[in-house]
């Protein structure tokens, strides 16, 4: 099928762009679009005009999705062409030019059966497929099935395919994992398995639960009847033993009923109220007696008291005065200390200006108070004059260090070489330099020479050429590789002929021996009669018959006729035996037809194994013959070898070696030359650094080779650049002390010139403050100090004398406020003698008492006030307890109050009695179980009382033992009905029966995927396999052929050879030499895969319907001369099918256009 | 309650406590949905029985699961029983070929409101408020090929009788053919209502005569699909006026065969077998489904679900897990899509792409011995179970291997064609 046209209608960036495709027979249409330009969208719309639309698409960006067209113009290789347009959807996608509807398989027979991905897998490659088939090829090692089947089926990734199914596979299993979902899932079965065995209740083990639970129910029922028994018994007993004594304390309490007679009930709350009264009036009378005695007391006291002294309304004034007493007191303590300071400080202040200054007294020493405003200034010029007298020291030091240097500098002068110019010693040495060891050089290639010498003439033996030829070597001319391949090729197949027919030869050898043994043991069994055996017997039975019907009808004397037929005998009685002698044979063979039948098969079998073995002879002596004549013909394609050729299978080797051998022989020529050449150099070099040396200094002696030469000259150079260096260095260091000198001087007359200065503004700042002007500095800032001094201890004399003052102030004024008061207050004793201390203590202590009693006073107000209150509260209590009392005897019937306790006592007794009655005939009907107290008394009348007591503790122990037993067989019977309800809910097992189920549903599933995933592995290995053996041949001469091209005749083809046992593919170079894959460059190999892509699909086209080959951009990274070579390699591919090559390289398209010749066509885009 | 009126529950094969099969537990499985579902089937059967106050209750066969041993099955069953009898409903049953394998049949005492007819000959019971004359015979051995049926009694006209019999009649698909009988054996012997089990799917043979399969209490297998239950039959003057399917299931199984012509996504096929899951679970009234999924057609997705069967039968199971809220239970899911394009087209051509699509499946005999040396490993360490029953696998099995080499093609080609999808 051929592409004519695509049109890009609307798709991807493009709107009516159309391709025309038609030129050349089939075309190789480089289209070529940079980027941007949209190549990648035309390579798709190529892929969706043949295949569809993808539903989602990134080329609807421009026109909507319903708008998106693709034209296209077909043809079959049958000259049917097809014009549609392809839309995108899902059906009905396949419309004529002028709009009508397509059948949608309106493409199918023009698509040769070759669905989309076939057609991207097997018909395109891009540069990202060409580049992993490299690699896998290489990770392959050059694995030859892998290497064709990739390229024969267009899948680039084999062997990542490969490893994956495996190694999926082995995810689920290893035959020796451990811990593997497989193993996993088998052990969890088994522990499934085991838990449902130990869940599962057995019939048997059910049955004994049952009867258990039987048994303890049956024991239940009898221990329970007997303790009911023993129940009742027991509570009779007890029963009369509780009743007896209350009957007999209930006979006693009517006898003392009756004996008390008549008597008053009184209430039960009598007593208390009696007591009451009596206590109430009791208690009113003595408190009323206390309160009165009470106010009286208090009355008594306030008068004692009297009235309140005016003292106490001044109490705030009093209390001012004395707390001020403690400021007088300390005032007073404090003053002399204050006046003793003030002295001090002025007779210090006198002494200090005595010292300074003499000529002044006291009162002048204020007018010393500007130096010490100025002290910062003097201190300053001080600091300053000490400085400058520092830098004149400096300079004066400098200036002798540097005259004493300059003398040294004049004596080192005297004392230095001649200068000598040393740039043309310089200039010969860099020259040898340059060239590198060169007699090194010349010795290493000298052993490398004679190396090759040996090695050369070792390769001649071992060609087997005389030591004479070596100088005509490349006059011996070897057969080309393709003829050699042509004879292997013949040798082998006369090779396999051979070999086949001697396997032939033994096999019929063997089945001779066999088909011998066989008719040796079918004839030795018993003799198997012959059809001829038959016929002999039949012949002597019917001469035997002529004789004797001879005899018979002529009487004819056959005796002697008749012993030599039948031997000794009478005719008549013989004939019979003739007879039954055929019928014998005529039986046994009907019986023994099958062996007979055998053994003909035998013998025609080794008759025919005779006629071929004899075929076979003459097979081998024609293939003999062959052989001969392919001798022959092999020994004359060597017609310039001047020794016996070698055989035909050692012919590759023995070119490579020989081509080896050319190439040494030129190797060592071409050696000695050079040799040569190099020994010239080093003569012409030796005596120009000679002559250099020469020039500088005289030659003590003569040396020989360039090497000593050189290092002569080398130390001669070290030793003018050394002196050079130290007379330039002599040079500066002489400018450096004359500078120097110069410096020093100059610093020295500066500072003078400051000195002086500095001199005149001390003057000025320090006259007036001693007497000698021109005191030093440090005497001058002694002075300042003093000065300070003084002024401050005048100043705090002066604030001392202020604070004395105020003291003399104060304290008169005190003493006057108190005589104040103290005549105010009529108070005025109080002052007599002592001083206002004493005054205010007095007064102050007067005031307390005067308070206190005031207190109390108001305080006995306030407590009589209260009792006259109370008093009148209580005054009617004792008559209300009188009228009680009075009741009270009225309801006891008694006359007077002391009769009233004796009724209380009749009455109580009679209620106990009649209360002790009650509750005896209660417990009496408690005790009797509800008994009637007559039909008790009548038990206990019935009953002899000395035996309850023996009857019941037997009752009791019989009780004890049956309990015990039924307890415990309710418990059997509790726990076997608990296990029973327990099983009759129970589902374990059958849960772990489920479980069981699950589990083997996991591994089934697991299994089979495990299982598809190996089939799949083995099946894919098989049919690599498979691919390899029927494709080899043909697919690996036309890549071979490609591959040539494409590498620029630097390989000459491909070829298989064998890696353990393993064919791989190497490529061979025009000397035959036979690279494998690894040893190729990564460039190389993507060629390689390429070429044998290129093969199959040329293979395909020679069988099928052939489809556009689509190449995308894969020669990105051949370089120029590749891209070209590539370019041709396509151009031919294109003479069988069409291909179309999408790049955006400009280089691919100049390359393209460049071979326009060659029926390439570039369109752009 | 009216003596010329009464109903009675039919029901067969209930195989308690056999385990569900076939379930592989994933992590959204509804696991505890269906655990006990057989279990859970007969006490729905038992509430049934008391909720519709029958009269009584026939098991044609098969109550237990052949080589069960466990008796706390019994125990169930006998549990059940009471709660019958305290209901006073009458139980009669005849043994199965399963039930004739079961030790626990041999040696459970069943309560008295139960009666287990003799395996050595018909034996007749009469319930008397009703008329009934209710006739059966179990089986003796596992394996009966005797017409059991022949030899029941003729009817008479006094009572409506019922015939009580464990049988694959003529012959049904996947049964063995125990205590073969036909229709006119049955219909010659006059009786009412013929009672039948060992025929797991539901069938009601004949109504003239009425001769019912009621098919199993509840479905344990993939093969086992759609509603399960019992029959409730009414009787009024002794003609059988009413008989109506009940379901009893807690569970159910299906096949859910999902057509995806056309599906040009995973996503598309995935929204497709959502959509029959959906309408799967909205009829199965409520209940828990396990099913399994069937996915057919030419899809141009064909290859990316070829090349990983197993990451897609993972996305149906996530799928499952929303779809109802009473769970469904994803058993298996079978891929049997096909590629839009026509292979056999392609393998036609006589050039490398045909030769290699034909080459993928042309082994010989030596091919099989090299695939099975390739699965000798895993078949010697697989657990025996997995040589048996109803999903046995045998790797070397030239059924399974052909399954294989057909699964392995498609998964190769897909492998090798992901490189070739449009550009």
């Amino acid at each position: 099928m051929k592409i004519l046209e695509l049109r890009l209608t609307a798709f991807g960036p493009f709107r009516g762009r159309n391709l025309d495709l038609r030129a050349g027979n089939h075309g190789l249409h480089v289209i070529f679009g940079p980027n941007e330009a949209g190549k990648s969208s035309a390579l798709r719309a190529l892929h969706a005009l043949l295949y569809g639309i993808p539903t989602q698409t990134n080329d609807a960006f421009l026109h909507s999705y319903d708008a998106l067209r693709i034209g296209g113009w077909l043809r079959h290789s049958d000259g049917t062409e097809i014009n549609f347009v392809r839309r995108k959807g899902s059906k009905n996608t396949l419309l004529s030019p002028d709009g009508t509807w397509l059948n949608d398989h309106a493409l199918d027979r023009f698509l040769g059966g070759v669905g989309p991905e076939p057609f991207g897998m097997f018909w395109g490659i891009d540069h990202g497929r060409l580049v992993q088939g490299g690699r896998e090829i290489l990770d392959g090692k050059g694995d030859l099935g892998e290497s064709l089947f990739a390229a024969g089926s267009g899948a680039a990734h084999l062997r990542a395919l490969r490893k994956n199914l495996e190694e999926e596979a082995e995810t689920f299993f290893k035959p020796a994992g451990r811990s593997l979902p497989f193993n996993q899932a088998v052990k969890h079965l088994k522990e499934l398995r085991d838990a449902e065995k130990k869940a599962t209740v057995s019939a048997s083990e059910w049955m004994r639960l049952d009867a258990d639970e039987k048994e303890a129910d049956k024991r239940v029922t009898t221990l329970a009847g007997q303790i009911q028994y023993l129940g009742r018994e027991k509570s009779r007993l007890e029963r009369l033993k509780r009743v007896l004594p209350l009957l007999a304390e209930r006979e006693e309490t009517h006898r003392r009923l009756a004996d008390l007679g008549d008597v008053v009930p009184l209430a039960t709350d009598f007593p208390k109220r009696r007591q009451d009264a009596e206590t109430a009036l009791y208690l009113a009378e003595q408190h009323l007696k206390r309160l009165t005695e009470a106010l009286q007391g208090q009355a008594q006291i306030v008068t004692n008291l009297g009235e309140t002294p005016p003292l106490v309304a001044e109490a705030d004034a009093v209390n001012g005065f004395y707390k001020y007493l403690g400021i007088h007191r300390r005032a007073r303590i404090d003053r002399p200390k204050l006046d003793l300071q003030r002295s001090e400080q002025r007779t210090r202040a006198t002494h200090l200006l005595a010292d300074l200054r003499p000529d002044l007294g006291i009162d002048a020493a204020e007018t010393l108070q500007p130096f010490v405003s100025r002290r910062t200034t003097i201190q300053k010029l001080a600091g300053e004059r000490a400085g400058l007298d520092e830098r004149v020291t400096s300079a004066r030091s400098l200036n002798k260090k540097a005259q004493e240097q300059s003398d040294a500098l004049a004596r080192e002068a005297a004392s230095l070489p001649p200068q000598r110019n040393a740039e043309s010693l310089d200039a010969v040495i860099k020259a040898v330099r340059r060239r590198g060891d060169a007699e090194a050089e010349q010795e290493k290639a000298d052993q490398s020479i004679k190396r090759m010498v040996v090695q050369r003439d070792a390769a001649l033996e071992n060609l087997r050429l005389p030591a004479s030829v070596i100088y005509r070597l490349k006059e011996i001319h070897v057969p080309t590789a393709a003829t050699i391949a042509d004879f292997e090729q013949k040798a082998k197949d006369l090779d396999q002929a051979t070999r086949a027919a001697k396997a032939e030869d033994e096999r019929r050898i063997k089945k001779t021996r066999e088909l011998d043994a066989k008719i040796e043991t079918l004839r030795t069994q018993k003799a198997v009669p012959t059809e001829a055996d038959l016929a002999e017997v039949r012949t002597r039975r019917d001469r035997a018959f002529d004789l004797l019907r001879d005899r018979w009808e002529n009487d004819r004397d056959v005796v002697a006729e008749a012993r030599e037929l039948l031997g000794e005998g009478n005719l008549i009685d013989r004939y019979p035996h003739t007879v039954s002698e055929a019928d014998a044979v005529v039986d046994r063979l009907r019986s023994e037809a099958d062996r007979v039948a055998e053994l003909a098969q035998a013998l025609e079998e080794r008759q025919c194994l005779g006629r071929e073995m004899e075929d076979g002879d003459a097979d081998s002596l024609r293939r003999k013959k062959d052989v001969d004549e392919l001798n022959a013909a092999w020994r004359g394609e060597w017609p310039s070898v001047p020794t016996v050729p070698p055989k035909i299978h050692d012919a590759r080797a023995w070119g490579a070696d020989f081509g080896r051998l050319l190439e040494q022989s030129e190797a060592i020529v071409a050696g000695q030359q050079a040799q040569k050449e190099v020994a010239l150099w080093i003569e012409k070099q030796t005596a120009s650094l000679r002559n250099a040396i020469t020039t500088l200094e005289p030659v003590r002696s003569y040396v020989d080779g360039l090497a000593v030469m050189l290092e002569v000259a080398d130390r001669l150079r070290q030793r003018i650049e050394a002196e050079n260096h130290a007379r330039n260095e002599h040079v500066r260091r002489t400018k450096e002390n004359v500078q120097a000198t110069i410096d020093t001087v100059g610093a020295m007359r500066e500072a003078q010139t400051e000195i002086d200065c500095c001199q005149q503004k001390w003057i000025d700042a320090t006259r007036g403050l001693l007497l000698n002007d021109a005191a030093p500095p440090d005497d001058v800032l002694g002075a300042i100090e003093s000065v300070e001094k003084i002024l401050k201890a005048l100043d705090d004399a002066a604030g001392l004398e202020v604070r004395i003052a105020g003291i003399d102030r104060d304290a008169e004024s005190f003493r006057a406020n108190v005589l104040a008061l103290a005549g105010r207050l009529g108070e005025m004793s109080a002052i007599e003698g002592g001083h206002e201390d004493s005054w205010v203590e007095e007064i102050q202590r007067r005031l307390t008492t005067a308070l206190q009693e005031d207190e109390q006073r108001r305080h006995i107000l306030t407590q009589i006030q209260r009792l006259q209150t109370e008093i009148a509260g209580y005054e009617y209590a004792p008559t209300n307890a009188r009228i009680t009392l009075m009741a009270l005897r009225e309801e006891a019937r008694c006359w007077e109050t002391g009769d009233l306790v004796v009724a209380e006592q009749r009455s109580a007794e009679l209620g106990k009695l009649n209360g002790d009655l009650a509750q005896i005939e209660k417990n009496l009907v408690l005790s009797g179980d509800g008994a009637s107290i007559s039909a008790l008394e009548a038990e206990a009348a019935s009953t002899d009382k000395d035996v309850i007591g023996v009857r019941l503790e037997q009752i009791g122990a019989e009780l004890q033992v049956v309990n015990g037993a039924l307890s415990e067989a309710q418990n059997a019977r509790a726990t076997a009905q608990a296990e029973r309800m327990r099983l009759q809910l129970s589902s374990a097992a059958s849960e772990k029966a489920e479980e069981v189920q699950s589990t083997l549903a996991r591994l089934r599933d697991g299994v089979i995927q495990y299982a598809r995933l190996r089939v799949a592995s083995t099946l894919l290995s098989r049919r690599i396999d498979d691919y390899r053996r029927e494709n080899q041949t043909p697919l690996l001469r036309r890549a071979g052929m490609l591959f040539q091209e494409m590498t620029l005749q630097r390989f000459e083809r491909l070829d298989a050879d064998l890696d353990e046992d393993r064919p791989i593919l190497v490529g061979v170079r025009p000397d035959g030499t036979r690279v494998p894959s690894h040893g190729m460059s990564e460039g190389t190999r993507d060629q390689l895969f390429f070429a044998l892509r290129l093969a199959a699909v040329e293979a395909s086209c020679a069988t099928s319907e052939s489809m556009p080959f689509v190449v995308d951009d894969v020669l990105v990274q051949f370089d120029d001369d590749r891209s070209a070579a590539g370019l041709r390699v396509l151009a031919d591919v294109a003479t069988r099918t069409q291909v179309v090559l999408f790049t955006h390289h400009r280089q691919v398209r100049t390359c393209a256009e460049a071979l326009a010749a060659s029926g390439v066509v570039v369109h752009e885009l | 309650m009216d003596k010329n009126r009464f109903r009675f529950l039919h029901a067969a094969d209930v195989h308690l406590d056999s385990p569900l099969t076939g379930l592989d537990r994933y992590e959204s499985a509804p696991v505890e949905t269906m655990r006990g579902a057989t279990r859970r089937a007969f006490e729905n059967l038992v509430d049934l029985a008391m909720s519709e106050a029958v009269a009584f209750v026939l098991l044609a066969g098969d109550l237990y699961d052949g080589p069960w041993k466990d008796y706390q099955t019994g125990l169930f069953f006998v549990a059940q029983m009471a709660k019958l009898r305290e209901a006073g409903i009458l139980v009669f049953i005849v043994a199965g070929n399963h039930d004739a394998e079961s030790q626990i049949t041999k040696s459970l005492r069943l309560p008295d409101n139960v009666h287990l007819f003799s395996t050595n000959k018909p034996e007749t019971r009469l319930v008397e408020p009703f008329g009934v004359a209710i006739h059966g015979q179990g089986f003796a051995t596992r394996a009966v090929t005797d017409d059991l049926a022949a030899a029941y009694p003729v009817a008479d006209a006094s009572h409506f009788h019922i015939g009580l019999l464990h049988t694959s009649l003529d012959g049904r698909p996947d049964h063995a053919p125990y205590a073969p009988t036909s229709t006119q054996i049955l219909a010659q012997k006059g009786y009412h209502y013929w009672a039948l089990g060992h025929v797991h799917k539901r069938e009601v043979v004949s109504k003239d005569p009425w001769i019912v399969f009621p098919g199993n209490l509840q479905g344990r297998r993939a093969s086992e699909v759609g509603p399960k239950g019992c029959v409730l039959v009414t009787v009024e003057d002794s003609a059988v006026i009413n008989v109506e399917q009940r379901h009893v299931d807690v569970m159910r199984w299906a096949v859910c065969r999902v057509a995806v012509d056309g599906a040009t996504t995973t996503s598309d096929l995935l929204d497709r077998v959502a959509r029959s899951l959906t309408a799967e679970a909205d009829g199965a009234d409520g209940r828990a489904l396990a099913v399994r999924v069937e996915v057919t057609g030419p899809v141009s997705c064909h290859d990316e679900i070829a090349a990983n069967p197993n990451r897609w039968t993972q996305e149906v199971r996530a799928l499952a897990t929303g779809v109802s809220s009473a769970g469904i239970w994803i058993e298996k899911v079978r891929f049997s899509t096909a590629r839009p394009i026509d292979l056999a087209a392609l393998a036609a051509r006589d050039d490398a792409l045909g030769s290699f699509l034909n080459d993928l499946v042309s082994g010989g005999p030596d091919e099989t011995t090299a695939l099975q040396n390739a699965l000798a490993d895993i078949r010697r360490a697989l657990p025996p179970e997995l040589f048996y029953g109803d999903d046995a696998i045998d790797p070397h099995a030239p059924e399974t291997l052909s399954l294989l080499i057909a699964e392995a093609r498609e998964m190769l080609l897909a492998r090798i064609a992901r490189e070739g999808g449009p550009p």
